[in-house]
């Protein structure tokens, strides 16, 4: 019995020390990380602290697979409640009749305790049949477990279920050496003593207890020494530093971390680059190229991952073979900041074997699947960025082909390099006249939306369909509208998602100059667009440009403007019957619109809308977004694949509503030799129009 | 070691030409540093980096040149001197020629001089062999490549029969043709700190140039007619649905006496 007590005791110092002394170790590293812009991450407390709970408590991420949901639902409060078992199992070393003071032998706490060891029992026990099955081999790349750790995991989960097995089997040896009077508290264990011959001696009973409670013991401390020694341990660490993390998420309200970008920072300050006074010594500094650029936050979101792979499971880079996988790379981040092979070298690229491959750091879309999955609060889009705007900026290292479309962003400011002059061309075999700003209108305060045409609306063959197409629906419904012609340039969205924040910030003041000269700003007239792009950072990201406008995209004045009668679509538009519907990433999960473009097309005759198994928020990407328009794609095309997708639903036509979705989605539909048309919903609205009188 | 990089301001190319009365081309409206510019402004960004030379962007132009000699400053040179004077508009390659040639002089020379391969909108490509006949010094022309060592500038030129590598000592002219590596993106950095790059103005009675040898009225060649390229007629397509398109395609070659 001594020996019991020794070495229980020994294991409880030993575990707590290697637990505690990494708690330490991590609060230096985060603290070491270099600082968020000051008061972000922090304000609101009370709100960030009722969103930290609602995702503990509801598991809103986890319940897009409900089964899991409620197994791990049941595994993590069961291990929040037997964490008094390990108390009540270092009592029984001493004495095997040992009992917690005060609650201990309070009846209901006894059930409380065995409903969640059997909650946690049959939720390990689904866990761990759901990762067995998920990672077969036969599953290959598609297993969002794929490159895990699984061994890691598979140990987290043996401890998980050796110590529910322990609680229960305490509890039954417990209930044969209480007596008859108190065997009321042991409700659902009592049969386990009763397996046990009735006239056992105490002693040999007792024996049974100590042995069981230091198994018990044995299990949990060795267990953190393990995590202890292991920071890139995300599988057990998630229990601790999910907190902190969905605490710290970049929305206090627990949105996730997608539209708006951050600008850019250095030593938690906020860098102007349009500043011609701006301080020279930032310039090394811009993005994350070393582990040193890595915010506090950053870091506690890599030991946060867990690498349950929900964020790989819907990466459209991955998912068509190539190098990125958002679990990856934030798996080789960690492991760069501090793993054992933590190195000083450059985070991209570099010599180490955690280093970003510059093939998965370029083949991210920003599509933000990844960050509306992931139920721990990584913030993926931001951290992709971040690394680009160092490759871009300081390391100069990055696509040949993006040197191009940024060279024409310069120089004619458009990502096709097309002359400003021939902004207008689009409006070319229109029967009437598209009114100019500072031409055919004086000022905004003349009309009722700002048409912003977009580059694509002026210079893409499929975008200047669009644009002819909705400013015909304006016209139609009466609306009064202008557009700024040749004073138009890009948004600055491909620069800044390809890192290029000095060239994006050239083009937001260009544009926000332009604007607020016309006129634009708040209480004048909407801008209305038909880019998802053009929506997003007009709408939220050129407020520290000092342009705030109302920014509304198409599909929901077309709504609108439906609703009213203004527009009153009859026919049946080109014959099609079938459709489904392409969610932009940037107007659905970025911006959250999902139901405008589905309320125009439902109000069309005779079309019947199928949707895609993955869409709206969850929607599959295009393949166009976060500059790779302008990169090359190796492999499979992402647009490939959503081309399939969109034609199991049996639909005759795939509606967009943004020109790069409808530029890839007919390429790909091209390269399938399909003639299966993709049009935009203001080319089936007019079409579903009568014939002009 | 000083280099200097003759680099000029053309109009956009794909903006279309325009030319005034007297069939020059105008050079008012987009305008951008010359394609062909970039290439050695990067060689000189690499030996610089090597050597620690000092790189000078010169231009003659008018005002808006400004805007090439700051791209060059961008991708790397270290100070920009623009010519400019009433008196230069008009001048033909051989005044051009005559106004660097005092330019480089009045900055107390230069030990390698490296210019492109033409400039992208008159592509006369007789600016590098007439600065280096006034300023009298050697010019390899068409370089792939070139390397300086112990006052020696090496090239190699890229012809159809094979290649050639030519030696000068300095000072020396180079031009260096779009085979020499292709010019980096300039970082953000380079972007900023360009901005604070001196530029020089000078002028022609800084140069000691006589405005009477520059400009229209001394050019010793005069354009007398300009006219644009002819729209290309559409192309004739055959419809490949159609079962005799094969016979229709070679009957079309047989009436053009293609086959
Ligand atoms: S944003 Fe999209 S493409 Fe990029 S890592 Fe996330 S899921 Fe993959
Ligand atoms: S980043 Fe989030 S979603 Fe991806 S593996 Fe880690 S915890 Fe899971």
């Amino acid at each position: 019995m001594v020996g019991f007590a020794i070495a229980g005791l020994a294991a409880t110092v030993i575990g707590w020390t290697a637990l505690g002394w990494r708690v330490v170790a991590f609060a230096r590293l985060f603290a070491a990380g270099a600082p968020e812009v000051a008061g972000s991450r922090r304000d609101q407390p009370w709100r960030r602290t009722a969103t930290m709970a609602r995702e503990f408590l509801l598991h809103r991420k986890l319940a897009r697979k409900p089964l899991v949901a409620v197994a791990h639902w049941a595994t993590m409060f069961s291990f929040l409640v037997l964490v008094t078992t390990l108390a009540q199992a270092t009592g029984q070393l001493f004495d095997p009749h040992f009992d917690l003071p005060v609650i201990g032998r309070w009846a209901p706490w006894g059930w409380l305790t065995e409903f969640f060891a059997w909650a946690g029992l049959v939720g390990i026990g689904v866990l761990i049949a759901i990762r067995l099955r998920a990672s077969r081999r036969s599953e290959g790349r598609r297993s969002r477990f794929f490159g895990s750790h699984q061994w890691r995991a598979r140990y987290v989960e043996a401890t998980i279920l050796a110590v529910v097995v322990l609680v229960l089997w305490l509890r039954g040896l417990e209930s044969a050496a209480a007596g008859d009077g108190d065997r009321a508290r042991f409700g659902s264990t009592a049969w386990i003593g009763r397996l046990y011959p009735q006239d056992l001696p105490d002693a040999v009973l007792g024996l049974w207890i100590s042995t069981l409670a230091l198994a018990k013991i044995l299990v949990s401390y060795a267990w953190m020494v393990v995590v202890g020694l292991t920071p890139t341990m995300g599988v057990a660490w998630h229990r601790f530093l999910a907190f902190p993390n969905l605490w710290t998420g970049r929305q206090a309200d627990g949105s996730p971390a997608l539209g708006a970008l951050p600008g850019l920072v250095v030593d938690g300050r906020a860098v102007d680059l349009t500043d011609p006074e701006v301080d020279e010594s930032v310039f090394e500094r811009l993005g994350a190229g070393r582990v040193a650029d890595l915010t506090w936050r950053d870091r506690l979101a890599l030991a946060t991952c867990t690498e349950c792979g929900r964020c790989q499971e819907v990466c459209p880079a991955w998912a068509t073979g190539k190098a990125l996988s958002p679990k990856l790379l934030v798996g080789a981040l960690r492991d760069h900041a501090f793993g054992a092979e933590a190195t000083p070298g450059p985070l991209v690229g570099g010599e180490s074997a955690w280093a970003v491959a510059p093939e998965a750091l370029w083949a991210c879309t920003t599509c933000g699947a990844c960050v509306e999955a992931c139920p721990v609060g990584v913030e993926h889009v931001d951290q992709v960025v971040e690394l680009r705007r160092h490759q871009v900026m300081v390391a100069g290292e990055f696509p040949a082909e993006l040197a191009g479309a940024f060279r024409n962003l310069e120089r004619r400011r458009n990502p096709w390099g097309v002359l400003a002059k021939k902004r207008l061309d689009w409006t070319k075999g229109l029967d009437f006249d598209v009114p100019v700003l500072g031409q055919d209108v004086e000022s905004l305060t003349e009309v009722d939306y700002l048409y912003w045409v977009g580059c694509a609306g002026a210079f893409d063959e499929r975008g200047q369909a669009t644009a002819r197409a909705f400013a015909s629906l304006l016209h139609r419904a009466g609306t009064r509208f202008a557009v700024l012609g040749s004073a138009e340039c890009c948004t600055g969205d491909p620069a800044r998602r390809a890192g290029n924040e000095a060239l994006f910030a050239t083009l937001a003041s260009a544009n926000v100059e332009a604007l607020n000269a016309a006129g634009a700003g708040a209480g004048a007239a909407k801008i209305v667009v038909t880019c998802a792009h053009c929506l997003n950072s007009l709408a939220n990201e050129y407020g520290p440009f000092g342009g705030r406008y109302q920014v509304i995209h198409h599909t929901e004045l077309l709504a609108e403007l439906i609703d009213q009668g203004k527009l009153r679509p009859q026919n049946q538009p080109d014959g099609i019957g079938g459709l489904t519907y392409q969610d932009p990433c940037y107007l659905a999960r970025h911006n959250g619109q999902v139901s405008a473009p589905r309320r125009v097309l439902e109000s069309l005759p005779g079309l019947e809308l199928a949707d895609m198994s993955a869409c709206g928020r969850r929607g599959n990407c295009c393949g166009a977004g976060g500059g790779q328009m302008w990169m090359e794609e190796s492999g499979e095309r992402v647009n490939a694949r959503r081309f399939a997708e969109a034609r199991a639903t049996g639909a005759d036509a795939i509606a967009t509503a943004c020109p790069f979705c409808n530029v890839m989605l007919s390429d790909a539909a091209g390269s399938a030799g399909a003639d299966t048309p993709v049009r935009d919903v203001a080319e089936l609205v007019l079409a579903a129009l009568p014939t002009a009188p | 070691m000083r280099i200097i990089v003759p680099v000029k301001y053309v109009p956009d190319i794909e903006a279309g030409y325009e030319f005034d009365q007297a069939g020059r081309l105008d050079r008012g409206g987009d305008g951008l540093l010359s394609q062909l510019d970039e290439y050695p402004l990067e060689q000189a960004r690499r030996l610089a980096e090597q050597t620690g030379a000092e790189v000078v962007a010169l231009t003659v132009g008018p005002d808006e040149a400004d805007e090439a000699v700051r791209r060059a400053l961008q991708m790397g040179a270290d100070r920009g001197v623009h010519v400019s004077d009433e008196a230069i508009a008009g001048s033909d390659a051989s005044a051009t020629a005559l106004v660097l040639a005092a330019a480089i002089s009045h900055l107390g020379g230069a030990d390698l001089i490296l210019c492109g391969a033409g400039s992208a909108d008159a592509t006369t490509s007789l600016i590098p062999v007439q600065l280096a006949a006034r300023l009298q010094i050697p010019a390899l022309t068409g370089a792939a490549s070139l390397t300086v060592q112990d006052g020696v500038v090496s090239v190699r030129r890229d012809e159809d029969a094979g290649s050639l590598t030519l030696a000068a000592a300095l000072p020396a002219l180079v031009s260096v043709d779009d085979k020499a590596g292709e010019p980096a993106y300039p970082s953000a950095k380079a972007v900023m700190l360009a901005r604070k790059k001196p530029i020089d103005l000078l002028e022609l009675a800084d140069l000691g140039v006589d405005a009477a040898a520059v400009g229209a009225a001394a050019a010793k060649v005069t354009v007398v007619g300009i006219e644009p390229v002819p729209p290309r007629a559409g192309g004739q397509v055959l419809d490949a649905e159609s079962d005799d398109v094969v016979a229709a395609f070679v009957e079309l070659l047989q009436a053009n006496a293609l086959i």
